[in-house]
């Protein structure tokens, strides 16, 4: 009787069978999802271009009308006041020794908890009081475009679970402020520039700026800018400080 | 000195009359009607010596919480060192007036009431917050048509 020996192939475990499929379909997933977020970034980053555009027309748009405005005085014989500042940037300039309890309340109300912090201010007349009574520890001023653009592209850190992260891509922004519309570090900045509806939300999500000494140094911290000094209101000279200190 | 820590110690101006108000008091004060919780301002009137407040409470403004026949029960905030005491009196009604402190509150209140109604029927929302003045506009000055201050130093004038 002639014998037949069959070829048996090994069985293969089930459980590597079940691997195999798992893995195969998760790099499917994995592939699919890649490529939506791909899709969405680069939609995103289309918004994030038409948006710091439209800004970038607007706050030319407000310097041109400025101008007009003041050229339509000249030719007309009158004089034109321009608008009061709507947002100020307070700079903490002096230490916490030996501060009175008023001062010190107003300081920790403003987040002004050390030397060379500073924070922007929606101005009031309830604001403008409160820097009243702590303008002998403050130098404060109207900043501009460039001076706000500048903090918060080099110093600008977000709260964040009540943590002070750094401020390093859009997505943060868009994760903490995007339920009012704020989803780039340009939305922040034309909030700030423009005192926005959402000023409180979007300043208070920024943690206060930690500044360096002014390059050159201070003149007289304890004597007010209007004597020489430091201290107080120096309006739109701000921004030479701010500068010195960025 | 003698002992001069009496009830009525260095009351001798602020429980007087004024000047041509000596004598009896007009009937408004004693036809006044008051409910609880009205805010009443304690004011002593030394012609009347019955149901005279302390000397401390002159001047105070509180809560109506006890009506009388001849006084009312009035609730006055008094700080005792670092405390804050809710100090329950009885003061006869010639020593207490009607206080104005609520009066603008309530008239706001009455405003906004009105001011919701009429954005209600027009379908719209109305806000009526109050808010700190706001910084200002932007405007034109016509020299022609305003007056000019001058502004310089004051002449020193020797006086003799």
């Amino acid at each position: 009787m002639s014998q037949k020996v069959a070829t048996k192939t090994a069985p293969v475990p089930e459980s590597i069978l079940k691997k195999r499929a798992t893995s195969q379909k998760k790099a499917v997933d994995v592939a699919k999802l890649g490529r939506a977020q791909q899709l969405r970034n680069s939609r995103l980053n289309s918004v994030y271009f038409k948006r710091a555009e439209k800004y970038v027309s607007e706050y030319h748009k407000t310097e041109r009308e400025a101008i007009r405005l003041n050229r339509i005085a000249k030719n007309s014989g009158t004089f034109y006041v321009p608008p009061a500042a709507k947002v100020a940037f307070v700079i903490r300039i002096r230490g916490i020794n030996g501060v009175s309890p008023k001062p010190r309340k107003v300081l920790k109300l403003l987040r002004l908890l050390q030397l060379n912090n500073g924070v922007f201010v929606k101005l009031n007349k309830a604001s403008i009081n409160m820097l009243k009574l702590v303008e002998p520890y403050v130098a404060y001023g109207f900043p501009n475009l460039k001076s706000i653009k500048e903090l918060i592209y080099k110093r600008g850190h977000l709260k964040i679970d009540g943590q002070r992260i750094p401020l390093t891509s859009n997505d943060m922004v868009e994760k903490q402020l995007g339920k009012f519309g704020i989803i780039c570090v340009e939305d922040i900045i034309h909030e700030i520039t423009t005192c926005g509806k959402h000023f409180k939300q979007v300043n208070n999500s920024l943690w206060p700026f930690k500044l360096n000494c002014p390059r050159g140094g201070f003149n007289m911290k304890k004597t007010p800018f209007l004597q020489g000094g430091d201290a107080g209101n120096r309006e739109h000279l701000i921004n030479n400080l701010i500068h010195r200190m960025n | 000195m003698p002992h001069s820590f009496g009830l009525r110690a260095r009351t001798r101006y602020l429980f007087s009359r004024g000047f041509r108000n000596h004598g009896l008091l007009q009937t408004t004060t004693f036809l006044r009607t008051f409910r609880l919780g009205d805010y009443v301002d304690i004011k002593a009137t030394g012609n009347v010596h019955k149901g005279m407040p302390h000397k401390f409470y002159h001047g105070r403004t509180g809560r109506v919480w006890n009506v009388t026949p001849r006084a009312v029960g009035v609730i006055i905030n008094k700080r005792v060192g670092p405390r804050i005491i809710a100090k329950k009196i009885h003061v006869r009604t010639e020593h207490v007036k009607p206080s104005n402190s609520m009066a603008a509150h309530l008239k706001r209140i009455q405003e906004n009431k009105k001011a919701v109604v009429e954005a209600k029927k027009a379908g719209k929302w109305v806000d009526v917050r109050r808010n700190p003045a706001a910084p200002k506009d932007g405007f034109f000055v016509n020299p022609r048509n305003t007056e000019f201050v001058e502004v310089k130093p004051v002449k020193y004038e020797l006086l003799l």
